[in-house]
């Protein structure tokens, strides 16, 4: 048993590591690269790590993750408390509704894919939050945190089929 | 080609996507549930913030130091383009100082002279702690950072917060051993402000631009493009007379923004300021001693602090 265990550790940090990544990249949003001073808004990494993993490992990325690491995300980045554990789920379950259609194509497929799911969460992400504060809001920041993760989508889309490789051989 | 199985497997591909859906579903009701209790408790999550930002604090300074350094770099590159012109402006900027020095020095002179003879009560004077930020603002719609400074470093709730320009925001909660600063353009900034030279007062309201707007302000003022914005004090948390900015925009529909002195793009160090106000010394006594006789045990300044 004691011989196993540092097989088993592998085990399950493999098994972890959709969830860990995700949340590595929540954190990597709030590190002070001082975009937000000139250009508003940093990029929804987490919405990222959310979407490939859907797409790739949906069984190690179960919505209760999705939901915890949204809340997380909500108490870092402040604003109503919820915000974006909804935002998050909203993307999660579109993807997963969608991953038939969207798994298997070319890149640029999945990328206009990874798009519609980031405009339709910046919307309800901006819908909610005027609703919240009951109060017009420029929508441009969302604008551009949406755009920036769109932009920033294919350098992590390149990365994740060696961690998906990885994981079919260690888990 | 349409086999048993294979339509055993259209009934079951429906099947399987709701029993997926539904925990979707569940936790995002749960979600909205936590938006409206916490539309219902402003603070109701206050605690959960803090403790989450402070167990996060080391990864940020272990993260922050490295990015920051990068941009220190590339800052400085750019900056050797600007030596030549930043050196003669500094120099003239320098010759103009040198006479405002004289002028001080003379009107420091006159006001001790002046207090000395009205017998006026000094206030008490301002501390401060210095902190280093550690986060970015992440949410589209919230203007906010983390500073590694807490509750052990004597930062409090509500204590200013500046840079080397002017007033940064304040802070929002206060954890152990980091603390969120609200800035002036977050949605539930407030700060009260008065509009020099005529010291109207008015109140500093973030919207989320990049410049917050001035409103509460009377009928009867005349406000224009340059007048200069300090703190007024009147909240009682922050201290009078913190340069905030600069009138930068007066609307046709009585829309007047601030252009802020801190830019927050290079606020890589801020002060907390920790000001306490002058209570009358006269009035204040009997208050304490009828406090203290009531209350027993209890410290005399939770009753007569506010």
């Amino acid at each position: 048993m004691a011989l196993a265990s540092s097989d088993n550790l592998r085990k399950y940090f493999w098994t972890a590591f959709p969830s860990l990544s995700t949340l590595f990249c929540v954190l990597l949003s709030l590190v002070p690269f001082g975009l937000s001073s000139t250009i508003l808004a940093p990029p929804n990494f987490g919405l990222i790590a959310i979407f490939l993993w859907t797409l790739s490992r949906p069984d190690l990325l179960p919505s209760s993750i999705v939901f915890l690491i949204g809340l997380l995300q909500d108490l870092l980045w402040g604003g109503p408390f919820g915000l974006w554990a909804f935002v998050f789920l909203a993307g999660y379950g579109l993807t997963l509704s969608q991953r038939t259609f969207l798994i298997g194509r070319e890149f640029g497929f999945t990328w206009v894919g990874f798009g519609l799911v980031v405009v339709i969460s910046s919307l309800l992400a901006w819908v909610v939050t005027m609703l919240f504060h009951g109060q017009w809001l420029a929508p441009y920041p969302a604008i551009v945190q949406g755009v920036l993760s769109a932009a920033l989508y294919p350098l992590f889309a390149r990365v994740t089929p060696w961690f998906v490789v990885r994981i079919a051989r260690e888990v | 080609m349409f086999g048993r199985d294979s339509r055993r497997e259209r009934l079951a591909v429906p099947v399987l996507a709701a029993s997926r859906r539904l925990p979707v579903v569940l936790f995002m009701s749960i979600s909205l549930i936590f938006v409206l209790l916490d539309k219902a408790e402003a603070d109701a999550f206050d605690e959960a913030r803090e403790a989450i930002t402070d167990v996060t604090t080391p990864i940020f300074e272990t993260l922050s130091p490295p990015v920051m350094a990068v941009r220190e770099f590339f800052g400085r590159v750019f900056n050797i383009f600007e030596v030549y012109r930043e050196n003669e402006r500094l120099r003239e900027e320098n010759r103009e100082l040198l006479a405002w020095k004289d002028a001080a020095l003379k009107m420091e002179h006159r006001l001790t002279r002046l207090e000395a003879l009205m017998n006026v009560q000094l206030e008490p004077s301002v501390g401060y702690v210095t902190g280093r930020v550690i986060s970015d603002t992440g949410g589209p719609f919230v203007r906010m950072f983390i500073v590694n400074a807490g509750k052990r470093d004597g930062v409090r709730d509500n204590q200013a917060v500046i840079d080397e320009d002017g007033l940064v925001g304040r802070i929002l909660g206060a954890g152990h051993k980091s603390s969120r600063v609200l800035l002036l353009s977050d949605l539930n900034s407030r700060v009260p402000v008065l509009v020099e030279p005529s010291n109207y007062r008015a109140v500093l309201i973030g919207d989320n631009e990049r410049d917050p707007k001035l409103e509460f302000l009377s009928s009867a003022a005349k406000v224009q493009v340059g007048d200069r914005v300090v703190t007024s004090g009147h909240d009682g948390q922050m201290p009078p007379g913190l340069p905030v900015g600069r009138v930068s925009e007066v609307g046709k529909n009585g829309e007047i923004r601030v252009q802020t002195f801190s830019r927050g793009d290079h606020t890589e160090a801020v002060r907390m300021l920790s000001y306490k106000f002058a209570e009358p010394d006269v009035l204040d006594t009997p208050d304490r001693a009828a406090d203290v006789s009531v209350s027993e045990g209890e410290s005399p300044d939770d009753g007569a602090g506010e």
